[in-house]
C-alpha cells in the first residue's frame, strides 16, 4: 500500500470511530473544517511520527500540514522526500 | 407457517432480545423492532437502547483509557508550542493553542490579554504568597504573580510548554529564584508537604482532565497541601449547565443560512455528544463541602470582561476556601430581577448599604438560550437564516455581567456575582456592597441562593469527555452481549443508541418515531 492509500485508510478509521460515513476526497479538510477534533489530530500525528519518522518538534507544527490527504502527501514529499 | 404463528415468532424474538438487553448494566431502556426492507422483503432485528452514560464513564473511560487521554492532551500542548504562533509570541504572553470554538482560529490578543489580567487581578485580591499552580502552561499567570510571592511552584505535563516558559523567563532576565518548575502530571503532588501553600491554582486546566474522578483526585491533593485559611482557585471552568446553549451558539455561528433547523438541531446534539473536554456544573464544587469538611466556603462566579468570548459567555471561576475563620455570613433578602435603569436608580437614590438581586437575565448568552429554545419548538424545515433574523429582531432584556459590575463600581459599590444556582439559562445573582473605606475592603462571605445538591452523586455534575466515541464501544459490547446470550436468529444485528425512547401519549414506545436504521450496514 502506498503512503496516500495508508493515510486515506487512517482517516477512514478515524471517521469510522465517530460513526461518520460521509464520503471524502483527497482534498477534504478534516481539522480546519471541524469534521475531526484535536484529539483525532493527535492520533494522526502519532501515526505520522511512528510510520514515517516525521519529527514535528523539529519541523514545526501547524494543523494545515495534516488537514487533508493531499496536505499530508505534500508534507511527506517536502520533509521526508516520500512520493 | 400461518401469519399468526409468524407474528407470534416475531414478537417472541423481539421480547427475548429486549429482555436480554435490559439486563445489561449499560442499558437504561430498550426496545427491539423488526424492520422489513420494502424492496427485498428481508426482515432484520434492530435494537434501540438508551445508554447509561455513567456506566460508559466507569467502564470505557477509566484505567488505561484515562491514561491515554492524559497522554493525548499532553501531546496536544506539545504540538501547540511547535508552531509559528508560539515562536513569535512576546515574553509573558504566549497564548499559542488558544483557539476560538466559533472561528477555529486563534483568539485575538486583546481578549486574551483581558482574560489574563482579570484572572491575575482576582488572584491578587487574596494576596497569595506561596502558590502552587498545576498546569502553569506558558506562564500567563506565573510570570505576572511570581514577582509578588515568596514562593511559586508551577507544574505542567508538557515538556515543550515548560521549555517555552523557561525561555521566556531567561528573556525577561529577572530573578526567578523563588520559582520552581516541575514537569509532571496534575495528580502528582510528590514532594509537596502538607499545609505548605496558601494558594492552589488550576486555571483553564480542568477541561483537559479525562474524568471528574481525576479532578477529584487533584482537588484532594490540593486540600492536603493548602494551609488552613488558604484557597483553591479553579478558574475558567466550562459550565455543564450551559453546554447546550454553548453548542447551539457555536453551531449557529458556523451554519450556512440555507441549512434547515432540523439539521442544525442534529449538529447541536452531535456537538454535545462529541464533546472532548470535561465540562462541569458549578454544583460539583458546591457539593464538595459535604465531601471534604476542610472546605469551608465555595464561591462560583461567571468570568468577567468587556470582550465577548466563549470564556466570558460560558465559563466560571470556582474558589474553595479552606478552614477560613467565619465572621458569620451576610444574609440578604434577594429582590427579583430588575432592569439596569431601575438598579442604577435604586443605588443612586436610596444609596443602600447592600442591594441583592437574583436571577438577573444574562445578556451575554440570552440569544444563545433563545436560539436553543427556538430550535426545540420551531419546524425543522425552517432555515438558519430565518432563525438568525428572528434573533436579530428580538430586543435583549438582560444585563451584561461586566456592565452591572462597572455600574456598581462607579457608584462606590463592591459588586459580587454568583452562578451558585447553576441555572441552565446562565442567569446570575448579584450583590452590591457599599464601600465605606477603600483601604479596608469588605470580605464577609455572602449566603448566595444555590441549587439543591447531592454529594453522593457527583458524577452527574459533569459530562463524560469523548462520549460519542465511547458510545460506539458500548454498541459493540451490547451486540456481542446479545450474540452470546441469544441464538443467531434472535440476536439483533444492529443497535442504535438514543437519548430517550419516543413515547406515545398512553406511555407506549412510539415505534413510528424510531429512526430508520442505516441500510448500508444491514
Amino acid at each position: 500500500m502506498d503512503h496516500t492509500a495508508e493515510v486515506r485508510e487512517f482517516f477512514k478509521g478515524l471517521l469510522a470511530i465517530r460513526h461518520d460515513r460521509q464520503p471524502f476526497t483527497d482534498s477534504t479538510s478534516f481539522f480546519l473544517s471541524g469534521r475531526l477534533s484535536s484529539v483525532d489530530a493527535v492520533e494522526l500525528v502519532v501515526f505520522l511520527e511512528e510510520k514515517y519518522g516525521i519529527d514535528f518538534a523539529e519541523i514545526g507544527f501547524d494543523q494545515s500540514q495534516i488537514d487533508s490527504v493531499e496536505a499530508i502527501g505534500s508534507l511527506l514529499r517536502n520533509v521526508k522526500a516520500i512520493d | 407457517m400461518n401469519p399468526e404463528s409468524a407474528e407470534h415468532l416475531r414478537r417472541s424474538r423481539q421480547q427475548d432480545a429486549e429482555t436480554i438487553l435490559s439486563t445489561h448494566p449499560g442499558v437504561r431502556d430498550a426496545v427491539v423492532v423488526v424492520w422489513e426492507d420494502e424492496g427485498t422483503g428481508d426482515a432484520r432485528l434492530v435494537a434501540y437502547a438508551v445508554p447509561d452514560d455513567d456506566y460508559i464513564g466507569r467502564v470505557f473511560a477509566a484505567g488505561e483509557a484515562e491514561r491515554k487521554r492524559v497522554q493525548t492532551w499532553r501531546k496536544t500542548f506539545d504540538l501547540s508550542q511547535f508552531g509559528k504562533q508560539a515562536s513569535l509570541s512576546s515574553p509573558g504572553f504566549n497564548t499559542a493553542g488558544w483557539n476560538s470554538s466559533y472561528t477555529r482560529q486563534p483568539i485575538a490578543a486583546e481578549p486574551m490579554r483581558e482574560w489574563v489580567e482579570l484572572t491575575v487581578q482576582e488572584l491578587r485580591t487574596f494576596h497569595p504568597q506561596e502558590i502552587l499552580e498545576v498546569g502553569c502552561g506558558t506562564g500567563l499567570l506565573l510570570l505576572r504573580l511570581a514577582r509578588e510571592c515568596k514562593r511559586y511552584a508551577g507544574t505542567d505535563f508538557s515538556s515543550a510548554v515548560l521549555k517555552k516558559l523557561r525561555k521566556q523567563m531567561e528573556e525577561l532576565g529577572e530573578d526567578w529564584s523563588n520559582v520552581t518548575l516541575l514537569e509532571r502530571s496534575a495528580e502528582n503532588f510528590e514532594g509537596f508537604a502538607e499545609n505548605s501553600f496558601d494558594t492552589f491554582i488550576l486555571n483553564s486546566v480542568a477541561q483537559h482532565f479525562p474524568s471528574l474522578s481525576y479532578l477529584l483526585e487533584v482537588i484532594q491533593g490540593a486540600i492536603r497541601v493548602v494551609k488552613p485559611g488558604g484557597l483553591i482557585f479553579i478558574g475558567d471552568v466550562r459550565s455543564l449547565v450551559l453546554l447546550e446553549p454553548y453548542a447551539a451558539s457555536i453551531e449557529l455561528y458556523q451554519a450556512p443560512s440555507s441549512m434547515s433547523l432540523g439539521e442544525l438541531r442534529e449538529r447541536v446534539f452531535h456537538r454535545i455528544r462529541s464533546e472532548e473536554q470535561l465540562v462541569i456544573s458549578p454544583e460539583f464544587f458546591l457539593a464538595l463541602r459535604d465531601r471534604f469538611p476542610k472546605i469551608n466556603r465555595v464561591e462560583v462566579h461567571p468570568k468577567l470582561g468587556y470582550f465577548d468570548t466563549e470564556m466570558t459567555r460560558f465559563r466560571y471561576n470556582a474558589i474553595l476556601h479552606l478552614d477560613k475563620p467565619q465572621d458569620g455570613n451576610l444574609e440578604l433578602p434577594f429582590l427579583d430581577c430588575l432592569a439596569l435603569d431601575s438598579i442604577a436608580a435604586l443605588l443612586r437614590n436610596s444609596n443602600p448599604d447592600f442591594l441583592a438581586i437574583k436571577n438577573v437575565i444574562n445578556a451575554r448568552i440570552e440569544n444563545d438560550v433563545e436560539a436553543l429554545s427556538q430550535l426545540a419548538r420551531t419546524e425543522a424545515s425552517k432555515t438558519v437564516g430565518e432563525l438568525r433574523e428572528r434573533l436579530e429582531r428580538r430586543s435583549l432584556l438582560g444585563i451584561d455581567p461586566q456592565t452591572i459590575c462597572v455600574l456598581g463600581q462607579e457608584l462606590g459599590y463592591r459588586v459580587d456575582l454568583s452562578w451558585a444556582t447553576s441555572r441552565s439559562d446562565g442567569n446570575y445573582d448579584v450583590v452590591f456592597r457599599k464601600i465605606v473605606d477603600s483601604a479596608r475592603p469588605v470580605h464577609q462571605a455572602i449566603t448566595w441562593p444555590q441549587a439543591d445538591l447531592d454529594a453522593s452523586q457527583l458524577a452527574r455534575y459533569a459530562n463524560v469527555p469523548g462520549l460519542a466515541v465511547l458510545r460506539e464501544k458500548l454498541i459493540q459490547q451490547l451486540l456481542d452481549y446479545l450474540k452470546q446470550n441469544l441464538s443467531p436468529d434472535k440476536a439483533p444485528t444492529e443497535l442504535i443508541l438514543m437519548d430517550a425512547l419516543p413515547m406515545t401519549s398512553d406511555g407506549q414506545v412510539n415505534l413510528h418515531k424510531l429512526p430508520v436504521p442505516d441500510t448500508s450496514t444491514g
